[in-house]
């Protein structure tokens, strides 16, 4: 650090601490945004990945079958395999806790097997233990576990909530009561994640006892002995793979969650984004407002002869400092943030996929080298402009007292703005590329921000326009100013459309899908009951109804017709997806699902129907249709456990279900094929004259291990699950809006100070404080209005992309635009007042800057 | 009886004193200059005058109201009816014509259009620049961006013009030009007139000149 440096920066800024401090805590606040939001998408990612993960961690690869369970019998073909790798039997399933409903994950594994307890170990199950976790016989009573069908293993992390060896979860697994005894802990090992919260681990064959699954597996991991190749082993395991079952790395199970939450990750993506652009508005703002605050030092700088690109280097110098240390204390004010925002993410994930999710966030160090890099970078960028006006402009002007940023050049902005606008409509517009590739919507979305942005900052001439002509000399003080706006002026501008578009377009995207949603939810629903085993919750949900319980409830004597629905996952084109099966005849007559293509409704249904096995078809749901290109009337290969069978795709669905698509097929051709006569949900039509709610309420009683909604009941909770998804969403769009508003105060301050001549003139003119605050007032509201004008139009705009293009594009979902009139009437209330909020302490403490600093000058 | 009277008059900046006792009065229409080397106390001593900063000791009278006790409201009524000021830096209103700059008082007292366009047209065309009354500021040298102030400050009729180094930034002819219409236009409009410099030729146009050193007349009260 050179002698200049250290006087004109470290100095200045002990001196001035008071800026100093905001500057950082400017800083701080920042990085904060960014990390909170990049801490809350680990952690949900992170943990979605652990729920689908299981125990899989460990294994080189993956056995499953294509649909439909895998069964013991198959595995006897592979024992050649035994001598290169050992294996891993797993089956898993869900438990619902009584007293919370909470869901956890059951999980069963050969614990025989995996030798710990063991006299001799079984070697050809290899030596890997759940999740990394040690022998230790202390801790883990494996004997016990083995003994006790009833027994489990939980996490630490559940042991730490008061759960020791002995006691007794009660709660439900498929639609039964169990109570299941605690037989250890699975201890963490240090150099593997945690494990999850709600893992239960049991014996293999009590798991699969309790899920009333005998025979069954989900999966088999495979592992390489020492000296093994892992492509000698797949090259052998694909050779001996009985048909139906496919081999695949353990990566793909977690991309296939990846896939599963794109939806979500997309919106926290996004938000990341503007929580990234306001972040970099703030720190743009402050590093302006500190270097003018200096004008007058880095003037006496260039007229003493310090050359411009040393000017530069001090005011750089310094923004790294303040970058620096504003973001290891937005480390730990990000960190804060996130506790807050994991759990509203944590409950979404919950709520949308039935995973359990992380509860808070920990500072993950490539996310905290991220926040501290972009803290830093983002300080030099933002330093950067006001820099190197600064060191371009000619001591004499930034001595002159009158002396502030000079105009911009707003019809050039305003022509580059709407080129910028129409090329990105052009680009989101005109080019389709492959499904779920959507780069030429991202670039479109980017280049309409950035047009609109650079909008907002030409529409200021337009608003100062009744300046020009105003008898009313506030309003002629306040409004001139925007005829020829300066940078400040056009900044806090546009950062205000950016903030105002994205909030507006992710709000109009929002309650289009909302709407469309609705839409679907009111025509697909139309039974009067639902029932699903309780813990039930996402397509990923393991809960079944038995074939007794569900024909039980369909011969109830208040019922006229059930649909019986069952959903598995399966592997189509090596993709993960869904089949599911409903029964097409009850639907046909009293449903009254929504059909894309395929001809109308019911038509299709009943093709399916009178097709059976002979002529089988299937119903695609339209994100399956997008995803694997599928139109009606095409044969697909479908995978099924009696082999694979070929059926014609009879119609498109709009279903908004899940976001890797569906195949339907009529019941009776399913239990044909899969033989499984569980069902995941059963939708019960009642008698007339029966009441929805009074039957609920007697079958809840006859059935406690079942959740029944009726039909209202349902659509509220669907409504409530949609409106917790997007929550976060509107809690980090409000941040962003506060922040571009502050931003915008904090860019009045600026014009103020450079204006402090002016206001000083104005006072000995006899305007009194009130007047000089209004005038500033206006002028800030002006600026204000100017930023939300183009931030409805630009969100609008990007609203469109994102229903039009985005959506069917990434998700296959086909949205109907929604003007909502209210929404935007609510945004632009809301920014103009939190702006008005803002502005009047920046406008007040402008009025009295004159007074202050002449008298300082003068004697 | 005086139009502005400073009796006793101190103001200090943290332990220091910049001015302290003094005295002075200003008859309707007298030219005064407060003469002195630069921080004698003479700005200090000029916005007690103009009730832009009050004393720490002592009162300033306008025609017998005492500024020091006015609300800041007063003060501002005061300002825009009895006060003008000119700045040695301008301060012209950047965004606003020179027409503009100069109705701008008038309307700040609500004056009735066709008046205000009559009092502008005549003051515009006093200090010589009805050819330039649709520039903007900066397209003003500085001699016509402070006859423009000098036009400012005379528009609402003040009793008392306060002039602070009002040809420190002109050329030397530019600065003879500004003192001569300031005498004129004071006369002319009957206004009392406190011109603080530090040049004795522009001392020169005022009736009496009161010496300041170190926070003190030099010749005993004035």
């Amino acid at each position: 650090m050179t002698w200049l440096s250290r006087r004109l920066v470290v100095r200045a800024l002990l001196r001035e601490w008071g800026r100093a401090l905001l500057t950082l805590l400017t800083v701080a606040l920042g990085v904060a945004v960014f990390l909170s939001i990049r801490l809350a998408n680990r952690a949900a990612v992170a943990s979605f990945e652990q729920f689908t993960q299981g125990v899989g961690q460990g294994s080189d690869l993956v056995l499953r079958a294509e649909a439909g369970p895998l069964r013991e019998a198959q595995l006897p073909a592979l024992r050649p395999l035994l001598a290169q790798g050992w294996m891993r039997p797993v089956i898993e399933g869900s438990f619902a806790r009584k007293d919370t409903l909470e869901g956890f994950q059951l999980l069963g594994l050969d614990l025989v097997g995996l030798g710990a307890a063991a006299p001799e170990p079984a070697q050809d199950l290899g030596p890997a233990a759940p999740d990394g976790a040690s022998r230790d016989r202390a801790t883990l009573d494996f004997y016990g576990v083995i003994q006790d069908p009833q027994a489990v293993l939980i996490s630490t992390a559940l042991a730490a909530e008061g759960l020791a060896a002995g006691s007794v979860l009660e709660g439900f697994v498929q639609e039964r009561p169990v109570r299941l005894r605690v037989a250890g802990v699975l201890p963490d090992a240090p150099s593997r994640p945690r494990i999850q919260r709600n893992l239960l681990v049991m014996d293999l064959p009590a798991a699969q006892r309790l899920l009333a699954r005998e025979g069954e597996l989900d999966r088999v991991e495979w592992g390489l002995r020492p000296g093994a190749r892992l492509v000698d082993l797949e090259a052998q395991a694909r050779r001996l793979l009985p048909p139906g079952l496919v081999l695949e790395p353990p990566e793909q199970r977690a991309e296939s969650g990846r896939t599963m939450t794109a939806a979500f990750r997309f919106n926290l993506s996004i938000l990341s984004l503007i929580a990234l652009a306001v972040g970099a508005y703030l720190l743009f703002q402050a590093f302006d407002a500190s270097v003018n605050q200096r004008r007058e030092t880095w003037a006496t700088l260039r007229a003493l002869g310090q050359p411009p690109a040393a000017l530069l280097r001090l005011v750089l110098g310094e923004a790294a400092l303040l970058g620096g240390l504003g973001s290891l204390l937005g480390l730990g004010l990000g960190w804060l943030l996130a506790q807050g925002s994991v759990r509203a993410v944590s409950q979404t994930v919950n709520a949308l996929y039935g995973a359990s999710a992380a509860r808070s966030a920990a500072l993950h160090g490539e996310e905290a080298f991220f926040a501290l890099l972009f803290g830093s970078l983002a300080c030099l960028v933002a330093a950067w402009v006001p820099a190197r006006r600064a060191a371009r402009t000619p001591a004499v002007q930034l001595l002159a007292r009158e002396g502030g940023p000079p105009p911009v050049a707003t019809l050039r902005l305003g022509l580059a703005g709407g080129c910028a606008l129409l090329g990105g409509v052009a680009l989101a517009y005109g080019i389709r590329p492959a499904p779920g590739v959507a780069w030429q919507a991202y670039g479109g979305s980017l280049l309409v921000l950035a047009g609109g942005s650079l909008l907002a900052v030409a529409l200021l001439p337009l608003l100062g326009l009744p300046g020009r002509s105003t008898r009313r000399w506030q309003l002629r003080l306040a409004l001139r100013p925007l005829l020829r706006p300066t940078s400040r002026h056009g900044f806090a501008a546009a950062a205000l459309a950016v903030a105002v578009g994205m909030t507006t377009g992710m709000g109009v995207m929002v309650q289009s899908f909302e709407h469309t949603v609705l839409t679907w939810i009111g025509s697909s629903l139309q039974a009067d009951l639902y029932v699903a085993p309780i813990g039930s919750a996402g397509a990923a949900s393991q809960h079944r109804l038995s074939a007794e319980t569900a024909d039980a409830l369909a011969g109830d004597a208040t019922v006229a017709a059930a649909d019986r629905f069952q959903m598995l996952p399966i592997t189509f084109r090596g993709r993960p997806t869904f089949l599911g099966a409903g029964d097409m005849a009850v639907q046909a007559a009293r449903g009254g699902l929504i059909l894309a293509a395929g001809g109308p409704f019911p038509a299709p249904l009943l093709a399916l129907r009178q097709g059976g096995t002979e002529a089988p078809g299937v119903l695609a749901s339209e994100t399956f249709a997008r995803h694997f290109g599928v139109r009606v009337g095409e044969v697909l290969d479908l995978p099924t456990p009696a082999g694979t069978r070929r059926v014609t795709v009879r119609g498109i669905l709009a279903d908004y279900g899940n976001e890797r698509g569906s195949l339907i097929l009529d019941r009776p051709v399913f239990l044909a094929w899969f033989q499984d006569a569980r069902v995941a949900s059963l939708a019960l039509y009642l008698k007339p004259g029966q009441s929805a709610e009074a039957v609920a309420a007697r079958l809840r009683l006859e059935h406690p291990g079942l959740q029944i909604r009726s039909n209202g009941a349902l659509r509220q909770q669907v409504a409530t699950i949609f409106h917790q998804t997007f929550a976060i969403t509107y809690a980090l769009e409000a941040i962003g809006l506060l922040v571009a508003v502050l931003g915008l105060a904090q860019g009045l301050t600026g014009l103020a100070l450079a204006r402090r001549g002016e206001v000083w003139s104005l006072r000995a003119l006899g305007a009194t404080q009130v007047d000089l605050a209004r005038i500033l007032l206006l002028e800030g509201l002006g600026v204000a209005l100017a930023g939300l004008l183009a931030g409805l139009g630009l969100g609008l705009l990007l609203a469109r992309i994102l229903v039009d293009v985005l959506n069917p594009q990434v998700f296959g979902w086909t949205l109907a635009f929604r003007l909502p009139v209210g929404f935007l009437a609510m945004v632009a209330l809301v920014t103009l007042g939190a702006a008005a909020l803002a502005l009047v302490p920046a406008a007040r403490w402008g009025a009295r800057l004159g007074a202050d600093r002449e008298v300082e000058e003068g004697a | 009886m005086a139009v502005l009277q400073a009796q006793g008059v101190g103001r200090r900046f943290g332990s220091r004193w910049v001015i302290r006792s003094l005295d002075m009065a200003l008859e309707a229409g007298e030219r005064v200059a407060l003469l002195g080397p630069s921080g004698c106390g003479k700005t200090t001593l000029l916005n007690l005058l103009g009730g832009l900063d009050r004393p720490d000791e002592g009162m300033v009278l306008l025609e017998g109201e005492p500024l020091h006790r006015a609300s800041p409201a007063r003060l501002s009524v005061l300002r825009r009816t009895r006060l003008g000021t000119i700045f040695q830096f301008f301060h012209l209103i950047p965004t606003l014509t020179a027409e503009e700059n100069i109705e701008l008082p008038l309307r700040m007292l609500d004056w009735p259009e066709a008046a205000i366009r009559e009092r502008c047209t005549a003051l515009i065309r006093s200090v010589g620049l009805t050819h330039r009354a649709t520039a903007w500021p900066a397209e003003l040298s500085g001699g016509e961006m402070q006859r423009v102030a000098v036009a400012r400050a005379l528009a609402a009729r003040p009793a008392v013009l306060l002039a602070d180094e009002p040809t420190g930034n002109l050329d030397r002819s530019s600065g003879r030009a500004v003192l001569a219409l300031l005498a004129e236009l004071t006369e002319q409009e009957g206004s009392a007139l406190v011109l603080v410099t530090h040049s004795e030729a522009a001392a020169g146009i005022c009736h009496r000149v009161l010496r300041m050193e170190d926070g003190q007349f030099l010749a005993g009260p004035a």
